[in-house]
């Protein structure tokens, strides 16, 4: 139980973090239970408005956390990498599909980038000038979107959820400032690279000894470096999204 | 001046349930809980139980008190009540009028 309350912001626990503690002794959580203190913790992550009476987060506390996620996303993208390597490096198999090469043992590594990319995207929207709806809804939808990809990229509606909120993101994130203009095209021309090259519609050669349609995912990384960097990057002003 | 519950999002309806239970006066957090679920029939997640408080806190529609041990009470304030009245007027001309039409197309 304890496990789950630390989910929770430390500001947030700091404020009810005793009484839900108290409360979940009194009454065990049920698995439901389990999955809505995980959206809770979520939730309380987004909003840090919420966590008391006080003021919002002081902008450092804030730069902080957003410096966490951008970190956190370029290890994600160092692991996307490491995905990709390791497919490129996959038994080759021969069967009713043709011959390729295995990719099962990248799965992990591609899961865990998608799921790190997903705190990136979170910290954009948090910068996001308040009120900024659509902008938040495209960042629900990438996240969420793209980890459900990365989970059954054979079910590629999902991946159409994550890429449009994504343009939804970024249109909004340049709206405001926090990207230029060029890192929202570099990042929609690596999204629409990956279905172009995988129907056929984009021609990719071998390059380096690699399969075209290999160099077209490894460029996909271009994502968590785009959304990695205005984090990184000492924030100047904006206006946090509270509840 | 009463605010929108509706501007809670997802929360609009618990905190609804949440004002009704502190109606009668403060209750801890597992009390709360198992009133609205009596009320609503319905279970609510401790996580939403804890995010709607927070918002409702948050706006001024409930307070906390003292915490007794690791249990701390809430209470409506004032802004809370009329808000809560003003819904609930809003939910009881609802239904008057569904169910005035309701009888209207039987007879």
């Amino acid at each position: 139980m304890s496990r789950l309350v630390s989910l929770y912001p430390s500001r947030w626990r700091a404020r009810y973090g005793d009484e839900l503690l108290e409360l979940l002794a009194e009454r065990p959580p049920s698995g439901l239970d389990r999955l809505d203190l995980i959206r809770g913790a979520f939730d309380a992550r987004l909003h840090p408005g919420l966590a008391g009476p006080g003021e919002p987060a002081p902008i450092d506390a804030r730069s902080a956390r957003h410096r966490r996620a951008g970190i956190v996303t370029l290890v994600g993208a160092g692991l996307w990498l490491g995905g990709i390597v390791i497919a490129i490096n996959g038994p080759v198999v021969h069967d009713s599909w043709g011959t390729y090469r295995e990719g099962g043992a990248a799965l992990p590594f591609i899961i865990l980038a998608t799921a790190m990319l997903a705190f990136g995207i979170a910290g954009t929207a948090e910068r996001l000038p308040q009120g900024s709806r659509l902008g938040w809804a495209g960042a629900w939808a990438a996240g969420a979107g793209f980890v459900l990809w990365s989970l059954a990229p054979w079910v590629l509606a999902t991946g159409l959820v994550g890429a449009l909120g994504f343009a939804l993101l970024g249109a909004s994130a340049v709206r405001s400032g926090q990207w230029p203009g060029w890192a929202l095209g570099l990042s929609l021309m690596a999204i629409l690279a990956v279905p172009l090259a995988l129907s056929g519609l984009l021609p990719v050669s071998r390059a380096f000894g690699i399969d075209g349609q290999f160099v077209v995912f490894g460029a996909f990384v271009v994502i968590w470096l785009v959304v990695a960097r205005p984090l990184l990057a000492p924030s100047t002003a904006f206006q946090p999204a509270t509840s | 001046m009463t605010q929108e519950l509706t501007e809670l999002g997802r929360f609009a309806e618990p905190s609804m349930y949440i004002l009704v239970a502190l109606s009668d006066g403060p209750k801890h957090g597992y009390a709360i809980m198992t009133d609205v679920e009596s009320i609503s029939g319905a279970p609510l997640g401790p996580g939403t139980l804890y995010g709607a408080l927070a918002r409702l806190e948050r706006r001024g529609l409930i307070e906390a008190l003292e915490p007794d041990e690791r249990r701390r009470p809430y209470r409506l304030t004032a802004l809370g009540a009329t808000t809560l009245k003003v819904q609930l007027e809003g939910l009881a001309g609802f239904a008057r009028t569904g169910l005035a039409r309701l009888k209207e197309t039987r007879t």
